[in-house]
C-alpha cells in the first residue's frame, strides 16, 4: 500500500520544517512548499492525498490555492494564526476538511491528518 | 409637563396668606373703626334726644307746679276760705286726682283744714312718712314724693308751702299713678324713642311714673338723665327704637369691611393666578434645564464611552497584531518540544522530563494569554462541531501538564456523548480553568476534573483545593481585567464565560476561602444531525 502523501504549505520555515519532520516521523510521505504558487506547482507535478496549509500567506492565500487545485481534490487541513471569521467561513465553504488554530497540540494535528487520509482513501 | 398644585406653587402659599391676613385686618379695623364712629354718633344723638325729652317732661312738671303754686297763693290771699279753695281747685279735678286739701302739718303728718276733693273731711289725719308737708311748710316751696302703694293703686303727692299757701298750712295734692304704657307713634314727638321716667334716681320698677314700653328696665345703648322736680331727682332713661343715625350709617362698617374683603379676594386671586403662571413657567424652565443637563451628562458619558471604546479598540488592534505574530513562533516551539520529547523517547531522565513539562506548561500559558487577548479583542463566533470532552480534557492536560506539587484526578463515564462546540475555543476554556486551578494551589493540592452527563447536556466540574476566593472576589471573578493573581491580565475567566455563553452553555463558580474553588461548565450535547467537521 502506497504511503499517504502529504503536502505542507507554510511561509514560516520553522513551522514548515517541524511539521514536515513530525509527519514524516508519523510515517507519511511529506513534501513542502513555501507559498501558494509553489504549492500549485507541486500539485501539477504530483497529486497529494492530504494538504496541511496555512490560510494566510504572501502572494496567494490558502483559500484561493484550495480553489485552484486541479485534478483529484485532496483533503485539506487549514491552519491559521489570525484568520478572520470571513476567511474561516470561506475555507469551510471550499470544502476544507478542518480548520485548526495555531498553536495546536501536535497529537491533535496527527489525528486530523489521519482522519483526512482515511476519508481520502475512501 | 404634569403640573400639580402641590408641586407647582413654590412658596406661593405665603403671599396669599399674608394678603388675606392683611385684608382681614384691614376690613376688621376699618369695620370696627367705622362702627365705633357710628356708635359714637348714635350715642350723641340719643343723648341729645334724651335731653330734649327730659326738657319736655320737665316742662310738663313745671306747669303742674305752677298751677299748684297759683292755687295755693290764691288760697293764701283768701286766708284759707273753703269756698274760694273749692272754686280754685275745680279746674284741677281729674280722674286720677284722689285728694286736694289744705292741710296743717304737725310733726309726722298733718290734719285736713279744707278738703276740695277726696274722701276726707276737715280734721282728718294725713300720714306723711317722707315729711313732705313739713319740708314744704319750712319753705321748701314745692315738694313731691315718690310713688307709694295705696292698694289697689300707687299714689304720688305734691305739696306746696309758704308763700303759696295760707299761713301755717300747705296745699296738698295726691294723685293715682296708673303706670300704664303710653306708646308713642313714630310720627309723634319722640316717637322714635322708648322711655321710662322714674320718680327716683335709680331704675326702680315700683317708681315708674311714665313709660312707653313694656320692656323695662331699658338695656343696651340706653340714654339717661335726671330731672329735678320739687327737690327730688327723677331718672329718665331712653332707648332708640331704630338707629337714630339711619340704617345706611349703621350698615356702613359692614359695607366697608365687605368691600375691603372683596378687593382682597380679587387681588389675592389675581396675585395667586399670576404666581401660579410664573411658577408653572419656572417649573417648565427647571424641567427643561434638568433635561438639558441630563442630555449633556449623557452626551459626556457617551463621548467618554466612545473615547474609551476607541482606546480599547486601539489596544485591541495592537494586542491582536502582537498576538498573531506570537502564534507562529509559539507553534514552532510547540512542535519543536514535541520532536525533542519524541526523539529523546525513553532515554529522557527525570530532570529532562520535568524540564520538558515545564516548557510545555509555559508555552501553554503563553499560548493561552495570546488566545485570550485575541478572543477578548475580537470575539470569534464558534465553529460548531462534535467535541469529545473526555479526549479534549486529556489533550488540555497534555498541553498544560500539572506542576509536580499538584495531583490531577479525573472522574468520567464511558461513552459520554459529544458536545456541540468549537474544539479550539473549548480547549481554551479548559486551559483557563486548569491553569487557574494550578495557580490557586501554590503549596500543592488536588485538581479534580469531573464529567457529569445530563439529559441534553454535559457538565464539567473543575475543582481545586487551593486558596479559594472571598465573596467580593467571587462576585467579580468573571469581570475583565479583575485579577488578584500576580500573573496574567485578568481576562481568562471573562473570555471563558463569553465562549461558553456563545455555545449556549453556562459557567458558574463556587468558592470558600482556604477550601478551594469549583467551576462548573454546562454545555449542550451534539444532536445526531449536528455537523461533524473534524
Amino acid at each position: 500500500m502506497m504511503p499517504t502523501r502529504v503536502l505542507v504549505v507554510d511561509d514560516e520555515s520553522g513551522m514548515r520544517d517541524t511539521l514536515v519532520e513530525i509527519l514524516e516521523a508519523a510515517g507519511y510521505r511529506v513534501s513542502s512548499a513555501g507559498d501558494g504558487d509553489a504549492a500549485l506547482d507541486r500539485f501539477r507535478e504530483t497529486p497529494y492525498d492530504v494538504v496541511v496549509m496555512d490560510i494566510r500567506m504572501p502572494k496567494r492565500d490558502g483559500v484561493s490555492v484550495l480553489k485552484e487545485i486541479d485534478g483529484p481534490p485532496p483533503e485539506v487541513i487549514m491552519m491559521t494564526a489570525y484568520a478572520l471569521d470571513e476567511q474561516l467561513r470561506q475555507a469551510l465553504e471550499a470544502r476544507a476538511y478542518a480548520v485548526v488554530h495555531k498553536p495546536f497540540p501536535v497529537p491533535h494535528m496527527l489525528r486530523l491528518v489521519e482522519g483526512a487520509a482515511l476519508r481520502k482513501a475512501g | 409637563m404634569a403640573y400639580t398644585e402641590g408641586t407647582g406653587v413654590r412658596g406661593g402659599r405665603l403671599l396669599p396668606a399674608v394678603m388675606v391676613t392683611i385684608g382681614l385686618l384691614l376690613a376688621g379695623g376699618l369695620g370696627l373703626g367705622t362702627r365705633g364712629m357710628v356708635q359714637d354718633q348714635e350715642r350723641r344723638l340719643l343723648h341729645e334726644r334724651t335731653m330734649e325729652a327730659a326738657l319736655a317732661v320737665n316742662s310738663s312738671l313745671t306747669s303742674f307746679r305752677s298751677t299748684l303754686q297759683s292755687v295755693g297763693a290764691a288760697a293764701a290771699v283768701s286766708r284759707g276760705s273753703p269756698a274760694v279753695f273749692t272754686a280754685l281747685t275745680k279746674p284741677m279735678l281729674r280722674n286720677n286726682v284722689r285728694q286736694i286739701v289744705l292741710a296743717r302739718p304737725d310733726g309726722n303728718g298733718g290734719f285736713v283744714a279744707v278738703a276740695a276733693a277726696g274722701d276726707v273731711k276737715p280734721g282728718d289725719r294725713l300720714s306723711d312718712p317722707e315729711g313732705s308737708m313739713r319740708k314744704a311748710l319750712a319753705g321748701g316751696g314745692f315738694v313731691v314724693t315718690g310713688l307709694f302703694s295705696d292698694p289697689p293703686e300707687r299714689h304720688a303727692r305734691a305739696v306746696v308751702g309758704a308763700p303759696y299757701a295760707p299761713q301755717g298750712m300747705v296745699l296738698y295734692e295726691e294723685v293715682a299713678i296708673t303706670g300704664r304704657v303710653t306708646k308713642l307713634a313714630s310720627d309723634q314727638p319722640f316717637g322714635e324713642l322708648d322711655f321710662v321716667v322714674y320718680t327716683a334716681s335709680h331704675p326702680d320698677a315700683s317708681q315708674i311714673l311714665m313709660v312707653s314700653t313694656t320692656h323695662t328696665p331699658l338695656r343696651s345703648h340706653v340714654g339717661a338723665t335726671f330731672i329735678d322736680v320739687g327737690g327730688k331727682k327723677f331718672l329718665m332713661t331712653t332707648k332708640a327704637k331704630h338707629p337714630l343715625v339711619g340704617p345706611l350709617a349703621t350698615d356702613t362698617p359692614w359695607i366697608l369691611a365687605g368691600v375691603v374683603l372683596l378687593i382682597t379676594a380679587v387681588v389675592t386671586g389675581m396675585v395667586t393666578m399670576f404666581r401660579r403662571r410664573r411658577d408653572y413657567a419656572m417649573d417648565l424652565v427647571e424641567e427643561r434645564t434638568a433635561e438639558l443637563r441630563e442630555s449633556l451628562a449623557e452626551l459626556e458619558q457617551t463621548q467618554e464611552q466612545l473615547v474609551r471604546q476607541e482606546r480599547l479598540a486601539a489596544i485591541g488592534e495592537i494586542a491582536s497584531a502582537v498576538g498573531h505574530e506570537l502564534r507562529n513562533p509559539l507553534s514552532v516551539i510547540t512542535n519543536a518540544l514535541y520532536l525533542i520529547r519524541k526523539n529523546v523517547g525513553d532515554h529522557a531522565d527525570e530532570r529532562l522530563t520535568r524540564n520538558l513539562s515545564t516548557a510545555d506548561r509555559e508555552v501553554a500559558a503563553a499560548t493561552l494569554i495570546v488566545s485570550d487577548l485575541l478572543e477578548f479583542a475580537r470575539a470569534r463566533m464558534p465553529i460548531i462541531g462534535a467535541v469529545d470532552m473526555t479526549d479534549l480534557i486529556a489533550e488540555s492536560l497534555s498541553v498544560a501538564p500539572a506542576p509536580d506539587h499538584v495531583r490531577v484526578e479525573r472522574q468520567y463515564h464511558d461513552h459520554l456523548p459529544d458536545v456541540a462546540g468549537d474544539r479550539d475555543q473549548l480547549r481554551q476554556v479548559l486551559l483557563n480553568l486548569i491553569t487557574n486551578g494550578y495557580e490557586a494551589m501554590p503549596e500543592g493540592g488536588t485538581l479534580t476534573i469531573e464529567e457529569v452527563p445530563l439529559a441534553d447536556a454535559q457538565r464539567i466540574r473543575v475543582s481545586d483545593t487551593g486558596i479559594g476566593m472571598d465573596a467580593e472576589t467571587m462576585a467579580r471573578a468573571f469581570e475583565p481585567f479583575f485579577s488578584k493573581k500576580a500573573r496574567g491580565v485578568g481576562i481568562g475567566l471573562a473570555v471563558a464565560k463569553r465562549i461558553v455563553e456563545n455555545h449556549g452553555g453556562t459557567i458558574e463558580a463556587t468558592s470558600h476561602p482556604g477550601q478551594g474553588t469549583t467551576f462548573t461548565v454546562t454545555l449542550p450535547v451534539a444532536s445526531s444531525t449536528a455537523e461533524v467537521a473534524r
